[in-house]
């Protein structure tokens, strides 16, 4: 029986296909000479907007036109991005960091021993101790990936100071609600009951920019 | 009678909301609420939430004494470097000594301050001024916004080829195995480009 259209195999198989195809990994060393070491290792590329060959990643190829979509996909010429301009797509993408026309950007932030997905104008809760007290605006310094809509850049683990900056205001500190500890071991004559609040800080990101480096 | 009667027309969870049948402190049976920032402050400018702070005190009874000490000392402080908050001091005999903090958004906290030495009352007023308003309950999650999705949300057809729509399952080249090099051959080819050396397999003496 016929079934169109359906997904069969998980879409993370497929996508981990995708990431791990040839191109992609020296299309990273490519990245690597361009900038400074401890900054991105990819540059995934998501539309057409940056590179016409990207565009080409995921629509029917008229150069192989027997094959099939899902088959041969690591060793496919157009998903290679050591064979297509790949320098041009990050020059591109460098020349446009400091505009503002890259829309609303994410940042996966670390922060109070937690790792978030942030954008501008959204609201965290770090736990206990946090020195910076209410009203006080704050930059995010552990920045592990920055992505707009058309493109992610991923930090190796962090990204540099001087290509990203992200602020935050600390808007309120208070205590959480009771939390209970409770301990106990049957037969033993062990129980120990507590209650317990922690310190909360909520963190309001204000914006996200991507600068370029001046080097 | 009229009590029972009056549950029974209001509906089954409304008289127990916050109250579980044996009195344990579930999640379910506490109350929770989602993360909220009163009318998005920081963005734009902070603004203190705290608009008034009653002290209520005795003037002679010994649990007010650290409330007295605080008024004498802390107070005229607190209030300069606070011009957005009103204090109010009450004095009232025979009677336990107060705090009470209204803010912005109508909200009062209470908190009973007899027995407190003058540095304790002090980091309660600071934690009173640092709060927002908004009642604290269990939070349902340590996050909140309005744009979760910049990429757009996943789906099982995001980055997969748009030919698979119009393609007829079970397709024949689809469903051939795959003939690119396997995660063993490339993970060996990783190796040799870094130059591992080849273990030698143990002799039996080893």
């Amino acid at each position: 029986m016929a079934v169109t259209g359906a997904v069969l195999r998980s879409a993370y198989t497929q996508f981990s296909r995708i990431l791990s195809a040839q191109g992609l990994r020296s299309g990273q060393k490519e990245v690597a000479g361009l900038r400074c070491p401890l900054t991105c290792i990819s540059v995934h590329l998501r539309s057409q907007q940056f590179g016409g060959t990207c565009g080409r990643m995921f629509s029917n190829s008229s150069s192989s036109a027997t094959s099939s979509p899902a088959a041969e996909l690591s060793t496919r010429p157009e998903w290679s991005l050591a064979a297509t301009n790949s320098k041009d797509i990050i020059s591109n993408i460098e020349s446009k960091l400091g505009s503002a026309d890259l829309g609303r950007l994410f940042a996966v932030v670390h922060v109070g021993g937690k790792q978030r997905k942030v954008t501008s104008e959204d609201i965290i809760i770090v736990e206990h101790n946090f020195p910076p007290t209410v009203g006080d605006k704050i930059r995010l310094e552990k920045v592990l990936m920055v992505g707009s809509k058309d493109f992610t850049m991923v930090g190796r683990p962090v990204l540099s100071r001087e290509q990203v900056y992200v602020e935050a205001t600390v808007v309120e500190k208070t205590l959480s609600h009771f939390k209970t500890i409770f301990n106990y071991v049957k037969t033993k004559g062990h129980r120990k009951y507590k209650l317990k609040r922690n310190e909360q800080t909520l963190l309001v990101i204000n914006n996200i920019q991507l600068r370029q480096i001046t080097s | 009678m009229a009590l029972r009667i009056d549950i029974l027309l209001l509906g089954s969870r409304s008289h127990c909301l916050g109250r579980s049948p044996h009195g344990k402190m579930t999640g379910r049976s506490i109350p929770s609420d989602f993360v909220k920032n009163v009318l998005q402050n920081g963005i734009g400018r902070y603004v203190c939430q705290l608009q008034r702070l009653t002290v209520s005190f005795c003037k002679s009874h010994g649990d007010s004494r650290g409330a007295r000490d605080f008024v004498e000392n802390h107070m005229l402080d607190f209030t300069k470097k606070n011009p957005g908050t009103v204090v109010y001091l009450k004095p009232r005999r025979h009677r336990n000594p107060r705090l009470v903090a209204e803010y912005l958004n109508g909200r009062t906290e209470t908190l009973n301050i007899r027995n407190m030495p003058q540095d304790e009352i002090c980091k309660w007023v600071e934690h009173f001024r640092t709060r927002s308003g908004v009642q604290v309950v269990r939070l349902r999650k340590q996050w909140h916004t309005e744009t979760p999705s910049i990429q757009g949300v996943w789906s099982p057809f995001t980055n997969r080829d748009s030919e698979l729509n119009v393609t007829e399952f079970p397709d024949a080249e689809l469903s051939k195995a795959i003939s690119a090099p396997t995660a063993t051959d490339r993970v060996l080819a990783m190796a040799r480009e870094i130059g591992v050396k080849k273990h030698e397999p143990l002799s039996e003496k080893e």
